[in-house]
């Protein structure tokens, strides 16, 4: 073991030099590519003429849509749409153990006000989506254990089916009551 | 003058074979991803619940292979270790350092900010160039124990591995199992990835040219871990102010 007979020995100013390269090459590596690419900081605009900025960008987009803030309902008080307004409710019995789901057929920028109950026992959830003739990928939106209801509002980030899957986690079956309000296609149970 | 010019020229010449393994070493990673697992895989891990040995097996060894960031550390380590018996050693040290801190990390629920762990593990990576170029003995006249650093980083490399799994709310039913499952997979992706590096450096050693090049590869290293620090501060400053 004589590690010293192998590796170099720089003098000073050598390691001065080497370091002080390091680190200019760094910087200018990160605020010419990595910080406009990453979180499209681009103090000299390189990233832009580069195109990376592009990249943060779809970023902070796919954050919004999944995220919708207070702030994205400005400009759009009123949004139209070509499928007719309905309502729809399922019901279904989770054994304990048991799985299952119930989904929504949706297009981007649909949306629906949607509720579910237990009838008292609590289940774990997972809301998501799958893009249309998705294999096994999927967008989780909400996931929670011990709950007996959720509701909220839902915009549909792509063209896909949206919707449940609950777990009954308990030792006693568990009934589940799902109420859906809005703009979507079809709800139903995927077989 | 002619002389610092032309010494110049031959510092930026002998540094494009290292930038070339370098890059190489990154383009072997083509979804490499420093700071997490892929979305696939992301909605796997929390989809699931009980015993999944072989998948967190797979999630750990992909995320080694992948995770440019301890390659990097590791091809930092083993630049000078021509024997096998002490790659292996040092291979193990760093394995000992970084389960300890995964299984201990995750077990006692320790949530350390992943952007600065991430950046330590950036300047583990300037430091092991650092101490290739012989910048401790230059500097403080010794030479730091390079096993007990090994282990030390190996320390830091473990916390950021633990914040990868727990990034996603692991389900406490059979968390013990996968978890040791991923540790499983880290060490054989380790392995992997290691031999591709030793087989590179293997025929880079044996060209007359590697000693020329030692000193630049280790700037290109430095500087690799500088972005790396740079990028994961960046994140940190991002996300908390």
């Amino acid at each position: 073991m004589n590690a010293s007979s192998t590796s170099l020995r720089a003098t000073l100013p050598q390691l001065l030099k080497a370091t002080a390269l390091a680190a200019v090459v760094a910087c200018a590596i990160l605020i010419t590519a990595v910080l406009p690419a990453e979180y499209g900081y681009d103090p000299t605009g390189i990233g832009r003429l580069l195109g990376l900025t592009v990249l943060s960008e779809q970023h902070e987009k796919d954050a919004d849509v999944l995220i919708p803030s207070a702030d994205s309902t400005v400009g759009h008080t009123v949004v139209q749409y070509e499928v007719p307004f309905h309502n729809d409710e399922k019901a279904l019995t989770l054994q304990p153990n048991e799985g299952a789901e119930i989904k929504a057929v949706m297009r981007t920028g649909e949306s629906i006000v949607f509720g579910w109950t237990t009838d008292g026992g609590a289940v774990s959830f997972d809301m998501h989506g799958e893009k249309l003739n998705a294999s096994d990928e999927f967008s989780s939106y909400w996931k929670d254990k011990d709950q007996t209801s959720a509701h909220g509002r839902f915009v549909a980030p792509f063209d896909g089916t949206h919707g449940w899957y609950w777990k009954n986690r308990g030792t006693r079956p568990v009934t589940i009551t799902v109420k859906v309000a809005g703009y979507f296609e079809k709800l139903y149970m995927p077989g | 003058m002619l002389v610092s010019e032309r010494s110049t020229l031959r510092v930026v010449g002998a540094m494009i074979p290292s930038i070339v393994v370098i890059s190489l070493l990154m383009l072997l990673t083509p979804l490499a991803n420093a700071h997490g697992v892929a979305q696939g895989d992301q909605a796997f891990i929390e989809g699931s619940s009980g015993w999944h040995l072989m998948p967190y097996l797979y999630l750990g060894a992909k995320h080694m292979v992948t995770g440019y960031d301890h390659l990097l550390f590791l091809f930092g380590v083993i630049f000078f270790l021509y024997r096998l018996k002490e790659v292996g050693l040092y291979v193990t040290l760093f394995a000992v350092g970084h389960s300890s801190t995964l299984l201990f990390g995750v077990l006692s629920s320790t949530h350390v900010n992943p952007y600065i762990v991430d950046a330590i593990i950036g300047l583990s990576v300037v430091y092991k160039a650092l101490d290739n170029l012989g910048a401790f003995k230059t500097l403080l006249g010794v030479q730091p124990n390079t096993k007990i650093a090994v282990l030390i980083f190996g320390l830091f490399h473990g916390f950021g591995l633990a914040t990868k799994l727990q990034d996603f709310s692991l389900s406490n039913d059979g968390l013990v199992p996968n978890m040791l499952a991923f540790n499983v997979g880290v060490e054989i992706g380790q392995l992997l990835a290691l031999s591709i590096i030793l087989i590179a450096m293997g025929y880079w050693r044996r060209t007359s040219a590697f000693a020329r090049q030692a000193f630049a590869a280790n700037v290109v290293l430095m500087s690799a871990g500088f972005v790396l620090t740079g990028y994961q501060m960046a994140g940190y400053v991002k996300t908390n102010f």
